[in-house]
């Protein structure tokens, strides 16, 4: 047992693996498996010791079988998932087929020996859970939680082909909309408390205004439909980590704050004092948004 | 074609409170619930017999506190209804579940389609399902939002980050479902009156043939706090302009204005 | 003594809960305010068997019973007292008296449509000259070989146009007074039988309320509902337990009311904290709560009764006058508590206050309700 393994799909969530993995690691080697040639490059100039790439299935869980016989001869001491619908398909089958543990979007991850604690959070965003498990460790990662290793030499690629599974992958329709919420450094969002369609023009300003995105919470993407699903923040949608979030008219629920609670500021527009945003945010200009806002844009002369 | 439906009888997490102080969750006027992902999951197997026929049997495992879930489960459509009770499974994890329930199909026997939901709605592991179709030896779809099934062959739609993925596979398989795969039914007072009709088959572990070790969850709980939010909560109150020019100020701070 | 709901109880008050919210809540408002009955929702209470709660499955009910129905009428005025309404008269005042007093051939014709909800019943005592003095109604019947002939008029009928099905209350034998008054099932669409247009009234403005008008009506011979001169025990029975839902409904909008408050209260801040600080906001809603829990008791022991086989008049009407006045005190405060705004139609309070107030009338006034109840202990 003498290797930590990161597993992604997507190179960034890879590059932030390999540090979580350097922080855990006590003298094991770090080995990437990655599934494109994009990923496979992002870990080998990141500071994994060894990268695999499995290419040639007709998608990464064809590989899972050759994923999980490798798992059963290495032993590896930890593997880390990143967090995408495909990684955590892939890590409940290996976890499943090696007998171990998995811990489900942990958001931080400490070492002790063979003892490994976790944090996630449950109850839709309500509470902490602090967990334990034995090495071997699986945990499926959050993303954004700790900064990707400088770029380093990168080190050879070992191109593995082949993946054969049951399930036949008929077609791939690649979403439409991209949604930049993940990446932006101010992010407006859009709550209940405005009451037209239109309104969120006014929101749609303030962001080009403060070169941000426009971001919503549940009701207003998913009941409303006013927004697409991507723009919705919260625990079972976008997580957004900007520098400046301006919530207008965002009560503050609490599975909408989990997706918010990494925001270096956070600005609400609320006229409910009551509210719990207000005791979730920084800032919070409190009045009705349909004076506050327009006077702010005007002062911004967005 | 019979179809296994499970689900997971949880703490109703609107009803959940969290003590400021000491941040202890407070469970006390929480009642149960089926999981929603799991209503989804019930729905979409009562959905498929009414097209082709068949029945749905649901599956649970829980302490004896789950007994309160089987009319609630029965008045939703299933047959019957399979009850693996211990208090054991208030300890377990995502990997002694899918053991369990793993064992609990295989006395079942035979079938064609298993639906879990996608997560629950309580700890929202995303697992369960999964494991259970590598613990059977069966292939998972997992994130569907939309079945078919014909000839013994399903056809799914999983919704991942990057777009739609339409799969297919021969059954036996395991299917784990999201909320926006259909709109569970409101159940009419007849099903209601007619759950307690129909069988329910209640099984132990000791029955199952599963050992003490198996039974050991994997990763342990040890704290379960509030969340923490520490933040300034300053309020800017008064007229609009004067609020207004107090906001500027912290954002010129941030350098965007 | 068991205080608790059975299961299914609970199931059934959490499936009639998820509708009215989902299914209700969204036209409450608006049939409210276009005095428009809403006909769309009368094929999904039948689907969810909400149409026929306490009659046999062998005539097409639910199999359920009077505590259930209880429930379920609360749960539905909770969020639309006009749909508790319809049916409350369509199952406790239309449907009832057929299953208690038809014959075979009547149930055979009538019972499995309207207990299962394919058709809609109403119940006609009431006339111009004939409220809380029943006995004076004037509409009459005349044998004429194989047909009733009916004349006279109906006032303030429940479910009035919309239902197929109406039991109406005429005099066979006006010299008899109450001993000459009998039972008749009459069809839409019978001749000579016609409505006259809606009221315009203060509330409860999603149920139909017309009179109906007898014009030479011909109606068969066998549509005589029970015995001849039999019609006035009909009535009086039918409106014990028709007393039953419409408590439940008052029940239902106070909770409805309440509930509204004291999210309002918690919400609104006045002198920087909560108005729901305020020991004047505490008082009302403490009053509140403790008067619809007792009105609660009240419907489900008339229920019980009724279930049990134990006699339920008195109970009923202490269920009714209690539950009806309490409905109008904490519709009221939570107007009160709403202040301005709860005048205005953003908010449901005032609806639940104009809505309340019928429920203190019909089926027997409060006063109808005392003597009810007096006579049950002085006489």
């Amino acid at each position: 047992m003498s290797e930590i393994w990161v597993v992604a799909e997507v190179p960034a969530a890879l590059n932030e693996l390999i540090a979580h993995a350097k922080g855990l690691a006590e003298g094991e080697k770090i080995i990437a498996l990655t599934f494109s040639q994009d990923a496979a490059q992002a870990a080998a100039s990141h500071g994994a010791d060894r990268v695999l790439c499995f290419e040639g299935g007709q998608r990464p869980e064809a590989f899972v079988d050759q994923i999980i016989e490798r798992a059963q001869a290495a032993r590896p001491t930890a593997v880390l998932w990143g967090a995408s619908r495909r990684d955590k398909e892939m890590a409940a089958r290996v976890a499943a087929a090696l007998d171990a543990g998995l811990v489900s979007e942990c958001f931080s991850v400490k070492r002790n020996g063979s003892e490994f604690t976790t944090e996630r959070c449950v109850y839709g965003g309500l509470c902490v859970a602090s967990e334990v498990s034995q090495a071997p460790f699986m945990g499926t990662l959050t993303p954004k939680t700790i900064e990707a290793p400088a770029e380093s030499p990168a080190v050879g690629i070992e191109v593995i082909s082949g993946g054969a599974e049951k399930c036949q992958v008929l077609e791939m329709r690649p979403s439409k909309s991209s949604s930049n919420l993940g990446e932006a450094s101010v992010v407006v969002c859009v709550g209940r408390g405005v009451s037209k369609r239109e309104d969120i023009e006014l929101a749609r300003r303030l962001a080009k205004k403060l070169d941000g995105e426009v971001g919503c919470t549940r009701p207003v993407a998913e009941d409303l439909h006013w927004l697409p699903e991507e723009n919705y923040i919260g625990i079972s949608g976008q997580t957004v980590k900007p520098s400046v979030y301006i919530g207008i008219g965002v009560s503050g629920q609490i599975q909408h704050i989990s997706g918010i609670r990494d925001s270096k500021t956070i600005i609400a527009i609320e006229q409910n004092e009551n509210a719990p945003i207000l005791e979730a945010a920084d800032y919070t200009l409190v009045g009705d948004l349909y004076q506050l806002l327009p006077t702010l844009l005007d002062a911004l002369k967005a | 074609m019979k179809i296994i439906a499970c689900y997971k009888w949880v703490l109703d997490e609107a009803d959940l409170k969290v003590e400021a102080q000491s941040r202890r969750l407070l469970t006390g006027r929480a009642k149960s619930k089926i999981s929603e992902y799991d209503r989804n999951a019930l729905e979409c197997g009562v959905q498929l017999i009414d097209e082709s026929g068949g029945e749905v049997i649901a599956l649970t495992a829980g302490t004896g506190g789950a007994k309160s879930s089987l009319k609630d489960a029965l008045s939703r459509g299933p047959a019957e209804a399979v009850f693996v009770k211990d208090e054991i499974m208030a300890q377990s994890d995502p990997a002694v579940t899918a053991k369990v329930l793993a064992a609990a199909v295989r006395h079942i026997g035979e079938y064609d389609l298993i639906l879990c939901g996608e997560g629950s709605s309580d700890e929202y592991s995303e697992q369960v399902g999964i494991r259970l179709a590598q613990l059977l030896g069966i292939p998972v779809v997992s994130f569907v939002n939309k079945v078919q099934v014909a000839d013994g062959v399903l056809r799914a739609e999983r919704k991942l980050d990057g777009g739609i993925e339409v799969v297919q596979v021969q059954l036996p398989a395991v299917v784990t479902v999201l909320p926006d795969m259909n709109t569970p039914r409101i159940p009419s007072l007849k099903q209601i009156l007619a759950a307690a009709k129909k069988p329910v088959k209640e099984l132990n572990l000791a029955g199952l043939g599963l050992d003490q070790a198996q039974l050991t969850a994997k990763v342990r709980r040890q704290t379960v706090l509030g969340t923490v939010m520490e933040r300034k909560g300053i309020r800017f109150r008064g007229e609009a302009r004067e609020v207004v020019q107090q906001v500027l100020t912290v954002l010129n701070k941030e350098g965007l204005c | 003594m068991d205080f608790e709901l059975s299961e299914e109880e609970s199931l059934l008050q959490a499936a009639v809960r998820e509708f009215a919210q989902t299914e209700v809540a969204p036209i409450a408002a608006e049939i409210d305010r276009n005095h428009r009955f809403p006909e769309e929702i009368l094929p999904r209470l039948a689907e969810l068997n909400l149409l026929g709660i306490p009659f046999p499955d062998e005539v097409g009910g639910a199999g359920a019973d009077y505590l259930s129905y209880a429930i379920a009428i609360e749960e539905l005025a909770r969020v639309c007292a006009s749909t508790a309404v319809i049916v409350s008269a369509h199952t406790s005042l239309g449907t009832s008296p057929i299953m208690d007093y038809g014959t075979p051939s009547q149930k055979e014709k009538y019972l499995h449509d309207l207990a299962s909800g394919q058709k809609l019943a109403a119940f006609a005592l009431t006339e111009p000259g004939a409220g809380t003095d029943a006995s004076a109604g004037k509409t009459t019947a005349v044998l004429e070989g194989e047909e009733w002939v009916l004349n006279g008029s109906k006032i303030f009928i429940t479910n009035g146009g919309y239902a197929d099905v109406y039991v109406v209350t005429a005099m066979t034998d006006p010299a008899k007074g109450t001993k000459g008054m009998s039972a008749f099932i009459v069809e839409k669409g019978a001749p000579g039988f016609s409505f006259g247009e809606k009221e315009h009234k203060m509330g409860i403005k999603g149920s139909s309320t017309t009179p109906l008008y007898f014009n030479n009506c011909r109606i068969p011979r066998d549509a005589l509902l029970g015995a001849e001169g039999q019609g006035f025990k009909i009535a009086m029975h039918t409106l014990d337990g028709g007393r039953i839902g419409i408590a439940a409904q008052a029940l239902g909008i106070a909770q409805g009311a309440l509930d509204a408050a004291v999210k309002y209260a918690k919400e609104r801040v006045q002198f920087g904290k909560p108005i729901a600080a305020q020991q004047a906001i505490q008082w009302m809603v403490a009053d509140s709560a403790t008067e619809i829990e007792a009105a609660r008791f009240l419907v489900y022991r008339a229920a019980w009764n009724k279930d049990h086989g134990l006699s339920y008049t008195k109970e009923a009407a202490m269920a009714k006058v209690f539950a009806s006045e309490t409905a109008s005190r904490v519709a009221g405060k939570a107007v009160q508590i709403h202040g301005g705004y709860g005048y205005t139609e953003n908010y449901p309070v005032e609806r639940a206050l104009r809505d309340a107030k019928i429920t203190e009338i019909y089926e027997g006034t409060s006063e109808v309700q005392r003597m009810v109840i007096a006579g049950t202990l002085l006489r």
